[in-house]
This record gives structure tokens, C-alpha cells and sequence, in this order.
């Protein structure tokens, strides 16, 4: 690939003769030149930049491409070093290769696979080589993952949808402490009116003999789901509560791996799978558990708290796959003037498909560097704790 | 030890900084009957031991962790099995969640720990890590009681520890990374390996084969069923762990004994293998499982389902003991891994610890007081200060693509 054709990628502006299919000039097609053996594209740097508590990746190549990734809830410092250390994997590869890469990484050190850190960590980069890959070919992300499914992405929270929360609690509930909650749900039922919305969000904080007592008490509202009613990675519990409960059930917002949710849906305990494309090792990830959700017919509801740059690989996805409920989504999060992202909600609370090529964001780095001068300090909330001073979950 | 006089000398400074405290435990003090047991000074509210300090060391691949207190008493972990880089720093900022914290309170620590951030709960950097801090406050623990940790876990249920390799216990790595499925040399390969280890071993001796997680379930298939005239102790890391229908497919067509835990990290993490009836033998490693305290759990929850374990351990001298401290001290024990000689594990000189391995094969209960090893700090900070140095690992197969190993 030539240094003019990865010009005109390089500010998203594929300009003059475009290709209906691809949109970019047949003769400068790169998708043309990605077969490994003859293509010229390699990664050659990355950058890694903490900002507030993210980490930004910019992944550059040989030809003047770059891709962009966001690392999500983890220790800033700690994330940012493992990604530089990652790196090592990374550099020279064509980044076209995602699959691969990802394989690569993922599979690289017995000892470190899976788990946080090494999957969300991926998950950045896993959006960088989508990113790339997208601005390569002159498509949006959704275009290399099946072409879109749908015309608009259903948000929350909107005035329709909105999602009513829990804190640490004790083991099991007094009548007031119940009555607390069924007074939320009662008021979020009556602001979103009965062709809305209501969710209830147990955020593992309440344990399994409060959740049983509380489930009981919020049949009238309709609620659309609980949404992580216990702490993942013991499936009895899940189990227990399925067979209690019967208000459908959310989980997989911790799930990182096909394997992490494959325990739900063969005991038949989700109903709505949760997954978070910057925990779940990113596009390629979340995109196969669409695909194990759909075996199942258990719909994906996203959950995200990225900025705009992780929420709009995570719309990507949900563009393009068949069985989709609803996305999570908070503008607020971004720090102003960060990400310039391509699409907007309209006021039935849809949003447009994001406009690539790429993700379609635009990182202001000069924005991202005054945030960097300013890093937050690590943060441990450790916020469950019971009246005994006993830790908790959250 | 060398520093014994050291530490009776921290040990009453403490006491003596304890007085007043004391003082108010006098019901305590009725039924132990000792005015300066530092056992009773242990409680919450009035003990005024207190975590002060960390110390990381990077030799390696290991960090060596150093918890101080505010009396003088110190206990060392170690962190392994990771990229010590970002493991360093994960160490540094978990600080924060110990400092100022009664080290005693070993359990309480984990869970803070452990679940403090709802999302970094769990996974090979933060339980590693943790391990290593666990390590560690045990280590403080005993050295404050001036026992064995394996006096804190219930006591040793065992006069000594049978341990491989040995004369009369060999373990068979995989040979290679497998496709696929393999081919009939590839089968005889592995075989002839383990025909060799049991001519070594003899009759009375155990010959285990370690899969790797590197032999694809269709090849150990067909390895399985050539391998049982040489009666295999049992068979290691059967599949990747993480998928349980893997592991229930391959116990439904191998009539050999199944090993595997080394990279399972939690209770959690081994339960679905007992519940499934899918392994007999369980391989937590007591630097990956979350430290003594969750190792000591999953050997609760293997007695439960009658399933010996019989630990990986490729460590320190300081990891080395923590697992033997476990390993002395739970009812269902069937062999330890045990390379104090391995230096790309054990860099000779950095960590000391004495102990007898006799001709059956056992080694006898770790020394104390609390893990018995003696780190020589002033050689593991000039090692530190050299370059470090890390590779990623990683395999392949005949195609080029990845494979697991």
C-alpha cells in the first residue's frame, strides 16, 4: 500500500472516485494487499496514555494508519505497563490479523490468560486493530463484521428505559429495607409510564436471600430484568436464583470470554446476556458471544461504561448482530472534547449508526495530553461494607 | 535462623508497646495465663501492630514482596507466574488497601482484596498478587506467634511430605506441542517417555504424565488408551482450563486418573471440576490460587468430594514453603512438586530454607517460625538493581496459528 493511498485514510477522508461496495478508490484498494505474506502494513508503535480511569491506546502502523482503544475499569498504571509489555506481541504484525493477534495474546503466557487484566487490556487493543483495519478498507467496523442488522441501536437510560440501582445489604432484608427498593422501581415505573422500561440493577450487593425476598415483592412493576443477581463465577448460585426467581435474569457484564458465559446458558440461568465489549476482549469477543446468546436465544444488552470511543465499538457490534435488546450508555463519562464520536440518539432514544472508517471516533490529543498531566489516583473503593465493618460484595 | 535474636528483640518492643492494651484483655489472659503472650494482643481493636511497609524486588521472574510492621516483625511473599512488570506496579497500588491494616488479620485482608474493585476481582495479575501478600502476612503471623504457619492451619497432619521427582516418582512432560490429533509417532513418542519413567521408577514407584494443556482432547484420546499397561499415576492438565464441557468429555473416554487446578485461582475456580466428578486429582499452586488461605479452602473443598490434591508448586524457597506449610497441615495429600534446585524458579542465595529429603522419597515439614525462609534482602536488592529482563512466551503449531501449551 502505497504512502498516498494511506493518506487519505489517515483523517477518516476517503475522498474522490469511491467504490459503491467499499467505499474507497478500486485502484488504491488496500483490501487488495492484506494477504500477510504481501502485504507491507505493520504495527510499529504504541502509545499508551492513563487518563482519568481509562487508558488510551493509540496502536500506529508503517503506512501512517492509526487505530484507536480504550482499557476500562482497571488500575491505570498497571494496565498501562501490562499494555506496553504486551506490545512485545504486537509489534511487527500486520494488524489486519485480528483474530490472530488476539490468539496471540490471549494464548501467549499459560499463567496469564484470561481473567481482568489481561482481557480488558485486550479488549483495547482488540478496538485499535478493528479501528485500523476499518480505516484501511475505507468501511465503518460494522461493514467487516457482517454488514448491520439494523437501522438504529436502542439506548438506556432514556425517558423510556431507565435502570434503578442497589447497594451493599445485609444477607437477608428487613420489611423496610425491601420496601426502599419497591419504592424505587414504583417511582421509575411511573416516570417511564407502562410502554417504558423499568430495570432493576441487584449489582451482586444484594445476597441471594434478599434478592429471593425482594424478587417476590416487585412482581407489579414489570420489571425487564434483574441485572447481576449474584457474583459471577459460581453458576450454583445462579442456578438457585433461577429456580426463586422469576423475573428474568441479566448477567455477563464481568463475563470476558466465551467460556465465561457458556456456564450460564448451558444451566439455563440468563436470560439477557450483559456482556462489555471492553471487558469481554473487545469487538472479536463480544461479537462471538452474540453469536453463543443467539444459539440460546438469549438476547446481548450491553453494558457500558466507557467513553464515547469504547461505546462506539460496542455500537458497532451491537449493528451487527441478529438478537440485540438494548445498549447502556452515558455521555457524561467522556471527558469533554476527548473523543469526537460519529452518530447521536434521536428522541425515541435510538441511536444512528456510527459513520466510520473505523470506529469513527476522533481522539483530540491534544485534549488527551492535558487530561494525561493530571492522572486520578488508583482507585480501590472497596465499597461493600456491612454494619459489621465486614467486607461486602458491590 | 538468622535472624531469630532480631526478632525476639522486635517481638518485645512490641509487647512493651503494648501495655495498656493488654491490660484491658485481662479475661484473655485468665484462660492463657501468660501476662506477655503476644497471642492475646491480637485483637482488633487494641493491638497496635500495624502494617507500615512494602518492599518489591524484581529478580527475574519473580517480585519478592517484603511486608513491614510498625514493631520490627517483617514476612515475605513472592509474586511469579506473571509479568513482574505490571505485577510490580499492581503490588504497589494494592498497598493502599493493607496499609495501616492489623496484619493478623489474614482473611479479612484477602477479601479485601480481593473484592475491592468489583471488575479487577479474580484473574492471573490480582490473585498472583494477592497470593503473594498472603504469603506474606502468614509469614508475619507466625513470626508474631513464633511458630510454623502450618501450627496456624490446624496443625500438621503429617510427619513428612512425599514429594517428586524422586527415585521413585517421575513426572513426563508432553514432548512437543500436539495438532490436532496426532499421528501414530507422534502417540509413541509420548509413550516411549513413559515407558522409560516406569523401567526408572519400578513397580512400587509413580510415573505421572503432564498433557501441558498441550496435547489437543482428540490426541489424548488416543494417547489414553495406549498408555494404560504403564498404570500412569494420573494425567496433568488434561485440557485448557475455563471450559468444563472439555474436561467432562475427556473423564466420559480416559480411564486414567485426571489432574488439573495449577491455573485455577479460587474455590470457584475448582468447583465446577468437583461437582462435574470430572477430576480426581486436584494441582492448586499456592502463588496462584490466592496464597495459603485460599489454597488451604480448595483442599477443604477437595476433602469434601474425596479428592486428594497434590500441589504444582514451581516457586521460591518462599512459595516452595507456603505450599509445603499447606501441605502439612490438610488431611488429604497424595504428592508435592518440588524443585528447590530449579534456578530459572529459585534463584540460588536469594532465599534460604532447610530441609531433609530422605531416600523414600519425603521431605520433612517446613522449619518455622512462620514460613522458615531466610531471604537475603541485601543480595536480592543488588540483584534488583541490575537490568531485568522479560519474553513473552507463547506456541505454535505446524501451520503457524496458536496453540495452547
Amino acid at each position: 500500500m502505497g504512502a498516498l493511498a494511506a493518506g487519505c485514510f489517515v483523517g477518516g477522508a476517503v475522498g474522490g472516485k469511491l467504490n459503491s461496495a467499499l467505499g474507497v478508490d478500486d485502484e488504491n484498494n488496500p483490501a487488495a494487499q492484506v494477504g500477510d505474506r504481501t502485504s507491507t502494513i505493520k504495527l510499529t508503535k504504541l502509545t499508551a496514555i492513563p487518563v482519568q480511569r481509562k487508558v488510551f491506546l493509540k496502536l500506529e502502523t508503517n503506512h501512517g494508519v492509526t487505530g484507536w482503544g480504550e482499557i476500562d475499569q482497571l488500575e491505570t498504571r498497571t494496565a498501562a505497563t501490562l499494555a506496553r509489555s504486551l506490545f512485545e506481541l504486537l509489534d511487527g504484525e500486520n494488524p489486519t490479523r485480528i483474530e490472530y493477534l488476539w490468539q496471540k495474546v490471549y494464548r501467549s503466557h499459560r499463567d496469564m490468560r484470561g481473567g481482568p487484566f489481561m482481557t480488558h487490556t485486550l479488549a483495547g487493543f482488540d478496538m485499535a486493530l478493528w479501528d485500523i483495519t476499518g480505516k484501511l478498507w475505507g468501511v465503518p467496523v460494522y461493514r467487516l463484521l457482517g454488514g448491520p442488522t439494523r437501522d438504529k441501536v436502542l439506548m438506556y437510560p432514556t425517558p423510556k428505559a431507565t435502570k434503578v440501582g442497589a447497594g451493599p445489604s445485609p444477607f437477608a432484608g428487613t420489611p423496610q429495607q425491601i420496601q426502599q427498593h419497591v419504592k424505587n422501581i414504583e417511582n421509575a415505573r411511573k416516570r417511564v409510564g407502562p410502554d417504558g422500561m423499568v430495570m432493576f440493577d441487584a449489582h451482586c450487593a444484594l445476597p441471594p436471600p434478599f434478592l429471593i425476598q425482594l424478587a417476590a415483592a416487585i412482581k407489579p412493576y414489570n420489571v425487564l430484568y434483574i441485572e447481576e443477581p449474584a457474583v459471577p463465577g459460581n453458576i450454583e448460585v445462579f442456578k438457585r436464583l433461577k429456580q426463586h426467581i422469576p423475573i428474568p435474569l441479566a448477567v455477563g457484564e464481568q463475563a470476558r470470554t466465551i467460556w465465561d458465559v457458556i456456564g450460564y446458558l448451558q444451566a439455563g440461568v440468563a436470560d439477557i446476556l450483559q456482556i462489555d465489549c471492553a471487558h469481554t476482549g473487545g469487538i472479536s469477543q463480544l461479537r462471538k458471544i452474540a453469536t453463543l446468546g443467539e444459539a440460546y436465544q438469549v438476547p446481548l444488552s450491553p453494558h457500558c461504561v466507557t467513553t464515547d470511543l469504547g461505546a462506539t465499538a460496542s455500537l458497532h457490534v451491537s449493528a451487527a448482530i441478529p438478537l440485540f435488546l438494548i445498549h447502556e450508555y452515558y455521555a457524561s463519562i467522556s471527558p469533554r472534547g476527548l473523543v469526537k464520536k460519529n452518530w447521536s440518539i434521536d428522541k425515541e432514544g435510538y441511536a444512528s449508526l456510527p459513520e466510520g472508517p473505523g470506529l469513527g471516533c476522533v481522539v483530540d490529543e491534544a485534549v488527551l495530553a492535558k487530561l494525561a498531566k493530571t492522572p486520578s489516583p488508583p482507585e480501590w473503593p472497596t465499597r461493600g461494607r456491612l454494619p459489621d465493618g465486614s467486607i461486602s460484595d458491590y | 535462623m538468622k535472624n531469630k535474636s532480631d526478632m525476639s528483640f522486635n517481638r518485645r518492643n512490641m509487647i512493651a508497646g503494648l501495655g495498656s492494651a493488654a491490660a484491658g484483655l485481662a479475661f484473655m489472659q485468665d484462660t492463657i495465663g501468660e501476662q506477655n503472650n503476644p497471642a492475646a494482643n491480637v485483637v482488633d481493636r487494641s493491638s497496635s501492630l500495624r502494617i507500615t511497609g512494602m518492599k518489591l524486588y524484581w529478580v527475574g521472574p519473580v517480585v519478592y514482596v517484603k511486608i513491614e510492621t510498625n514493631h520490627g516483625i517483617t514476612g515475605w511473599g513472592d509474586l511469579k507466574g506473571v509479568d513482574p512488570r505490571p505485577a510490580k506496579v499492581l503490588a504497589e497500588s494494592l498497598f493502599e488497601l493493607i496499609d495501616g491494616e492489623n496484619p493478623t488479620r489474614v482473611e479479612y485482608l484477602w477479601q479485601k482484596l480481593f473484592r475491592a474493585h468489583r471488575d479487577m476481582r479474580g484473574g492471573a495479575l490480582m490473585v498472583h498478587t494477592i497470593a503473594a501478600i498472603d504469603i506474606a502476612l502468614w509469614d508475619i503471623a507466625g513470626k508474631l506467634w513464633n511458630v510454623p504457619v502450618y501450627r496456624l492451619l490446624g496443625g500438621p497432619t503429617r510427619d513428612r511430605i512425599r514429594v517428586y521427582h524422586t527415585d521413585k516418582a517421575q513426572k513426563v512432560p508432553p514432548h512437543g506441542i500436539y495438532e490436532h490429533s496426532g499421528t501414530p509417532a507422534d502417540i509413541d513418542r509420548m509413550v516411549k517417555a513413559i515407558a522409560r519413567a516406569r523401567e526408572k521408577v519400578g513397580r512400587d514407584g509413580a510415573v505421572m504424565f503432564d498433557a501441558h494443556s498441550a496435547v489437543p482432547p482428540a490426541t489424548l484420546i488416543q494417547l489414553a488408551a495406549a498408555l494404560k499397561p504403564y498404570d500412569v499415576l494420573f494425567i496433568e492438565e488434561p485440557a485448557v482450563p475455563g471450559d468444563i464441557e472439555v474436561f467432562k468429555r475427556l473423564k466420559a473416554q480416559i480411564g486414567i486418573p485426571l489432574a488439573t487446578g495449577e491455573r485455577d485461582r479460587t474455590i470457584w475456580g475448582v468447583l465446577p471440576y468437583l461437582q462435574e466428578g470430572c477430576i480426581d486429582i486436584l494441582q492448586p499452586d499456592c502463588n496462584h490460587t490466592g496464597g495459603i488461605s485460599q489454597m488451604k479452602k480448595i483442599a477443604t473443598l477437595a476433602e469434601a468430594y474425596h479428592v486428594p490434591i497434590a500441589p504444582h508448586c514451581t516457586a521460591t524457597f518462599l512459595g516452595i514453603a507456603a505450599s509445603l506449610h499447606v501441605a502439612s497441615s490438610v488431611p488429604f495429600l497424595l504428592i508435592h512438586e518440588f524443585y528447590p534446585q530449579n534456578a530459572g524458579f529459585n534463584v540460588p542465595g536469594l532465599t534460604r530454607m532447610a530441609y531433609e529429603l530422605d531416600k523414600d522419597g519425603y521431605i520433612g515439614l517446613p522449619p518455622g517460625p512462620g514460613l522458615g525462609v531466610e531471604v537475603d534482602e541485601k543480595l536480592l536488592q543488588q540483584e534488583s538493581l541490575k537490568p531485568q529482563k522479560y519474553r513473552w512466551p507463547g506456541a505454535k503449531l505446524k501451520d503457524g496459528s496458536i496453540a495452547d501449551y
